[in-house]
């Protein structure tokens, strides 16, 4: 039987397509199946030695729900997704379009703002836990001496502004990543466009709202949703900077989950927890993936 | 329109991996083994072996998660079965690795490669490979601990061969305990003890009218308040308070020298240890920070000369004459934890455990290593050079530091009074009640009647299934 023309492009791209999806499902298919029968089993201490663990059915969830540190952790999550999106963001978009400009070492101080970005997050939260820390920290010893404040702050042993130093420490990483994707939209950007405008007499704060930002518009929703699904499964940061304390204050679903199964031996609620994460983000892919697909059409 | 259908289709890929990557790596955590720790283990395995293989390349060989030790340490291979050791002694390696020569060279049945891993590493690494079988073949464990992985399935039951060893009466029933299951089955050896005593910056107490440690709470609260600047950021008291095993271990003191146990935390005598602890705090007598020190930082603070007094450990002596020895410039002693109020006086045990893990093919030989490394002779030696105390009776009378050395006899006589933590399965569910509470109380989140309260929630309906060993 002779093949078509298009039906042999089409076998020749699923053998292209193929490794990939090995390579997929082994690695994030399989732990991710792995954890959807945990995460309705009851796998603990008690029954993963003699396998007793049975099928609980949606229980774990419904414990999670009434236990309040989770609920806390669930706040926790988005407080810090949202904190750190809202000022990544803006202070991110504020350096995209200041570096835009052509000015004398406009390229090598963009490169030094990236510093950040390339750090591993564990040396980023050592940092900052040295950086917040009440006695010996920088920020209370510069806050002090400029007097702004007259006592330390206890950054770090309070759950309010721990939450604020980790937000302020993720945001530090954050900006340049904003940057960087943003500053790509921005050149994309014809400048016939704004030159137009320009003799049409359009002002700077018009031709921000009226070019700048609708033409960004696909650009910034990538930047949003993938800075929402990188702050929302972070992780090391809270990890090795505030250890999700003091009293979870810090503590995000990522924490929760590796303390539920690595420090608890509860597997089952571990992995009930990050089914909760995915299906967080889950949604919001999807709402990312109907929101392009229209843009397409 | 090509190229935009181009972004289309790897924004999607980049978002569903991206999403999936979130699963794969919080949710496989109990269930099975990630890519990233499934290298990790793989590169600790090649550096166990690479250090064996290359006879001629000494040096030890240090992996992302581990160091195995060189065969200038452990000796030439001996052409028995390779046995891999895993375990977290940093300062007191290279006495392990002493231990372990002197085996490797004694007999030739099995040739045993001790590696380093972090503690934090290790335990998760136990975790894992209780599910996916690659566990070392004999692993080192904190005591409190053992019963949880005793549960898990990580350590094998070793009593047959254990089982007509006379030396096995010598051992003290502390440690011992904890190396058995609820049946009284034995899966390791305990390996070496401690406990906790006040460490005192003699001069400073002096300077504030105090010729000796205090014997009592009360005398202990005037040594703090006189002992105390906070506004110089100096305390009269640092100890650890950070949220994980470690700030149990140093709260247990205070809970039973209260007079209360774990199961009466919420006893008057239990909200009194709070209270002593958030009375500290409020007082100025302690740092707030505390709660983020883990024991090094705790024993660095008091280094540096901020604080009069430390909760510290046996193992600290050993760090105060070595890499402390210059910095501490002032007398110091260490002294039994004070009395309370109504005249309880107590410190906790702490002390790891060796045992041998569930899937080793050599499971009678390394029992027979663990009982010649815990032999009276070899225990008396180990704890010598690591400074620790012994775990057996007849191992006291071989050396004469534990006795001769005054900081030393301070440890030795405070296990008189010592309490173990467990052995219980749910022994991570209990700390982390007491962690939380001790927090609650220190931080001013929770009244100290409230912070007992809240740890009794958790903690009585575990004991009231399974009650801890009397």
């Amino acid at each position: 039987m002779k093949l078509s023309m298009a039906a042999k492009k089409r076998r020749e791209g699923y053998s292209f397509i193929l490794p990939g999806f090995v390579y997929m499902m082994i690695v994030l298919g399989y732990p991710l199946i792995y954890n959807v029968i945990l995460a309705f089993r009851d796998v603990n201490i008690k029954t993963f030695k003699a396998g007793t663990d049975v099928f609980v059915g949606l229980n774990n969830f419904i414990t999670l729900l009434h236990d309040e540190t989770f609920l806390l952790v669930f706040k926790n999550t988005f407080v810090f997704t949202i904190g750190c999106l809202v000022f990544q963001f803006t202070i991110g978009f504020i350096f995209a379009m200041f570096f835009s400009k052509k000015f004398t070492l406009a390229g090598p101080i963009r490169g030094m703002v990236l510093v950040g970005y390339m750090m591993p997050m564990s040396v980023t939260a050592m940092l900052g836990k040295n950086i917040f820390d009440v006695s010996s920290g920088l920020i209370n010893d510069l806050l002090m001496k400029i007097g702004v404040i007259s006592a330390p702050v206890e950054w770090l042993l309070n759950g309010n502004t721990a939450m604020a130093s980790v937000i302020a420490v993720n945001c530090w990483v954050g900006i340049p990543f904003n940057m960087l994707l943003l500053t790509s939209g921005l050149t994309g950007i014809s400048q016939d466009v704004y030159e137009s405008a320009e003799v049409d007499g359009a002002n700077s704060f018009q031709r921000f709202f009226y070019i700048t930002l609708p033409l960004m518009k696909s650009a910034i929703a990538s930047v949003l949703m993938l800075g929402f699904i990188y702050t929302f499964k972070a992780f090391d940061l809270q990890f090795v900077m505030t250890s999700g304390g003091p009293l979870n204050a810090t503590d995000v679903l990522g924490t929760y989950s590796y303390t539920l199964s690595f420090t608890q031996y509860e597997f089952s609620m571990g992995s009930a927890t990050a089914m909760i994460l995915f299906c967080c983000l889950f949604i919001i892919g999807l709402f990312y993936l109907r929101m392009i697909s229209k843009e397409d059409d | 329109m090509i190229k935009r259908k181009m972004v289309k289709l790897t924004a999607s890929m980049a978002v569903t991996a991206l999403v999936m990557a979130s699963l794969a790596g919080c949710g496989n955590a109990g269930g099975t083994k990630s890519s990233d720790n499934a290298g990790a283990e793989v590169a600790a395995e090649e550096g166990t072996d690479a250090a064996v293989e290359t006879s001629d390349a000494p040096a030890a060989e240090t992996t992302e998660d581990g160091t195995a030790s060189s065969t200038e340490d452990i000796g030439q291979p001996n052409g028995g079965a390779e046995v891999r050791l895993w375990h977290y002694f940093e300062h007191e390696a290279a006495a392990l690795n002493a231990v372990c020569k002197q085996y490797n060279e004694l007999q030739s049945n099995i040739y045993i490669i001790p590696t380093f891993i972090s503690r934090e590493e290790l335990m998760k690494q136990y975790t894992i490979g209780a599910v996916s079988g690659e566990l070392p073949d004999i692993g080192m464990v904190d005591s409190p601990d053992m019963a949880s992985y005793i549960s898990l399935g990580v350590f094998e039951d070793i009593t047959q061969y254990l089982e007509g060893w006379e030396d096995l009466g010598q051992f003290y029933e502390g440690p011992l305990s904890s190396c058995k299951d609820s049946e009284g089955n034995l899966y390791g050896l305990p390996n070496n003890s401690n406990c906790l005593a006040i460490l005192c910056n003699m001069d400073m107490l002096k300077a504030a009218g105090f010729e000796n440690p205090p014997a009592t709470w009360a005398e202990f609260r005037e040594v703090c308040e006189a002992t105390s600047d906070p506004d110089n950021g100096v305390y009269g008291f640092a100890m650890c308070c950070i949220s994980n095993e470690e700030g149990t271990f140093q709260f247990i003191p205070w809970l039973y020298g209260s007079g209360a146990t774990v199961a009466t935390v919420d006893s008057p005598e239990g909200v009194s240890s709070f209270a002593m602890l958030s009375e500290l705090v409020n007082n100025g007598w302690m740092s707030k920070e505390v709660v983020n020190w883990g024991q090094g930082d705790a024993i660095n603070a008091w280094v540096a000369g901020k604080a009069a007094m430390l909760e510290s450990g046996t193992w600290q002596i050993a760090n105060l004459d070595g890499e402390f020895k210059d910095a501490v410039t002032w007398e110091y002693q260490y002294a039994e934890f004070p009395a309370s109020d109504n005249g309880t006086q107590a410190t906790v045990i702490g002390g790891e455990n060796f045992g041998v893990c569930a899937g080793s093919e050599y499971t009678a030989e390394c029992a027979e290593f663990l009982k010649f490394m815990q032999t009276a002779e070899n225990n008396a030696e180990w704890c010598e050079v690591a400074g620790k105390l012994p775990v057996r009776a007849d191992a006291v009378g071989l050396k004469d530091f534990w006795t001769a050395d005054a900081r030393y006899k301070v440890f030795n006589d405070s296990m008189e009074f010592s309490v173990a933590r467990g052995p219980h399965e749910s022994w991570p569910t209990i700390s982390e009640a007491l962690y939380k509470a001790e927090q609650a109380a220190i931080l001013g989140e929770k009244t100290p009647e409230e912070a007992a309260a809240g740890a009794a929630e958790t903690i009585k309906p575990i004991l009231e299934k399974v009650p801890l060993p009397e």
